[in-house]
């Protein structure tokens, strides 16, 4: 079935299809398939293993997970041009998230059987489908570095809190270091930490002295890493 | 001129953190350590944290910000 006009459009402003020639480009879209799914369907279930690469051409979904206790944890929004389930591109493994419309979604979609022969076909394509699995790395990698930064600056915002003089004579004293320790992370995280907490509002800090601007947020940093 | 705190009793001058201070702020003058920069310490944490000893520290009060406009 021919794509739509919309989809089109989306597919050849994606940076998959711009990184191509247009023959290349002509090859890759005749593989396309289009789907649409209402508001709060799921395109993919954890646990389900389905062969293909998609690309959101219309819509928003999400992908989330639910933790063993049931909560639902959203990881990311999906919007016009955003590619999902390319993990099984390189294996058959199961899905280990969901990917759910939350408004009414439209993709495109490309079996892995057609994109794996058309990459042993066209080495343009198969540039760009590497390119794709590297950024998908490269955004994960961020991703962690930036939960693991904020679960210091929560176990930081806890320490601060915990050493709040309140009687100046018998002031309690804290360094860098002993905080590093306290957060079990490097005192150079620690310095980060302390920097990004001053840059967002939260404290102040002169030279020997933190003072903590507010408590009600220091808390809810602590709150949301517990 | 705010310096870093020195424990004498603890520093075995080893030179660490006088290679490590950002601002060069400090020497070895007749054997012993001593902050010699015509600027404040910038409080980086640096020494405090090559040091091998804990002889040089940052320290810091925390205070809320209350209780510290009140004082
Ligand atoms: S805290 Fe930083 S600026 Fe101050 S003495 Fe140590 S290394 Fe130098
Ligand atoms: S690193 Fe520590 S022990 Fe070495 S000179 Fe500096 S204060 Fe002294």
């Amino acid at each position: 079935m021919a794509l739509s006009d919309h989809s089109r459009k989306v597919m050849l402003e994606t940076q998959f299809c711009r990184e191509l020639d247009d023959h290349s480009v002509s090859l890759f879209m005749e593989e396309l398939q289009e789907t649409s799914y209402s508001r709060q369907t799921m395109i993919i279930s954890e646990g389900e293993t389905i062969q293909k690469l998609f690309f959101v051409t219309d819509g928003i979904a999400k992908i989330n997970k639910i933790s063993p206790d049931g909560k639902e944890q959203t990881i990311t929004l999906i919007r016009n041009g955003d590619y999902f389930n390319e993990t099984t591109l390189v294996d058959s493994f199961p899905s280990i998230y969901n990917v759910e419309a939350i408004v009414p979604v439209r993709v495109c979609y490309i079996p892995n059987e057609s994109l794996l022969n058309l990459m042993k076909m066209n080495s343009s394509i198969m540039k760009a489908t590497l390119r794709l699995l590297s950024n998908r790395i490269r955004y994960l990698i961020s991703l962690v570095e930036d939960l693991s930064f904020r679960s210091v600056t929560g176990r930081v915002a806890k320490i601060l809190l915990a050493y709040i003089n309140t009687d100046a004579l018998h002031a309690k004293n804290i360094t860098q270091r002993d905080m590093a320790a306290m957060a079990g992370t490097a005192r150079e995280v620690v310095s980060r930490a302390l920097k990004s907490l001053e840059d967002e509002g939260y404290i102040e800090i002169n030279h020997g002295k933190i003072k903590l601007i507010d408590i009600k947020g220091l808390q809810e940093l602590v709150d949301l890493v517990e | 001129m705010l310096k870093p705190i020195i424990d004498y009793s603890k520093c075995i001058t080893c030179g660490a953190c006088l290679n490590a201070c950002l601002r060069g702020g400090l020497e070895i003058i007749d054997n012993k350590l001593t902050f010699v920069s015509e600027d404040d310490c910038t409080w980086c944490g640096v020494c405090e944290d090559v040091c091998p000893t804990g002889a040089i520290t940052c320290p810091y009060t925390i205070v809320a910000a209350d209780i510290a406009d009140e004082s």
